[in-house]
């Protein structure tokens, strides 16, 4: 009875060395299997570099203009006193008094239709005075920007005609309106509405435009 | 017969070696093969151009 006890005691001995054989066997392939695979992985990846990995990621910013303000030909009411003549866009629509335009112009649409947030810089290409060449006190060239869509301008700096009407800014660089222009569809407009107040004395005259520079840069 | 001995080491040395193997994968996964990256925002400034025009019609003067 205690010689078959041994004997199978034996035979399970016998089956553990096998299993732990193995087992080296095993630990022994995925030690050397490891460490080869992380020596091709390691030259296909890095080259052996041991630095740093530069990426550069190209932000594109895309300012798009999708409409001007175009009014028609018209003349100040000076058959019944008026000096001068107030133009002004209000969003889609607009108003003329003293004078008779078609009140048919709008604002201005600015769209950033790139792939991040942007900086808004606006610049005019004349003041009144180059605009009319008229009598100073009855002649100005003012500008009101707001948003088109909600959002669209977060961080928006009045610093001279963020909602509300002030004179057009013809310094090289223009105003910076946004510091965040966003760029996600439906929050990516805002408007830019213009007030002429054209003298009657005006000295341009027939066709007259002025050019606006819309600058997108760095966002912030 | 096989020692109880002869087991016990090889199971031992079993789980050194899976052990090592570990240390090894992360060691180099952590040091080696994830390197830092340095991020650079390449920005691309962009400009576009309004335009507000009139037609002005001459008039006569108001106050003579």
């Amino acid at each position: 009875m205690k010689i078959q006890s041994n004997k199978k005691e034996s035979k399970i001995n016998n089956i553990i060395a096998v299993l732990a054989i193995v087992v080296v066997a095993v630990a022994l392939f995925n030690f050397v299997t490891t460490i080869i695979k992380i020596s091709d992985f390691n030259e296909q990846i890095t080259g052996f570099a041991s630095g740093y990995v530069n990426l550069t990621i190209n932000t594109l910013i895309t300012i798009n203009i999708s409409r001007n303000t175009q009014w028609g030909g018209g003349m100040v009411n000076t058959t019944e006193g008026a000096t001068n003549a107030s133009l002004t866009t209000i969003q889609e629509s607009a108003s003329v008094i003293r004078g008779n335009w078609t009140a048919g112009a709008k604002a201005i649409v600015i769209q950033n239709l790139g792939n991040v947030n942007a900086s808004l810089f606006i610049t005019a290409g004349k003041d009144a005075a180059g605009f009319f060449g008229g009598t100073p006190g009855d002649q100005s060239y003012k500008w009101n920007i707001t948003n088109k869509e909600a959002g669209s301008c977060l961080n928006a700096t009045d610093v001279g005609g963020w909602n509300r009407w002030a004179d057009v800014n013809i310094t090289t660089g223009g105003t910076k309106f946004c510091s965040q222009f966003g760029y996600v569809a439906g929050q990516n407009e805002v408007y830019l509405d213009t007030q002429l107040v054209v003298p009657y004395d005006a000295k341009n005259t027939s066709v007259q435009t002025d050019t606006i520079t819309i600058t997108g840069n760095t966002a912030g | 017969m096989v020692s109880e001995k002869l087991i016990i080491v090889l199971i031992i040395v079993a789980i050194i070696l899976s052990v090592v193997s570990v240390a090894v994968t992360l060691s180099a996964v952590n040091t080696k093969m994830i390197p830092k990256i340095q991020l650079k925002e390449n920005v691309i400034p962009d400009e576009d151009k309004g335009q507000v025009s009139l037609i002005i019609i001459p008039s006569e003067n108001p106050l003579k």
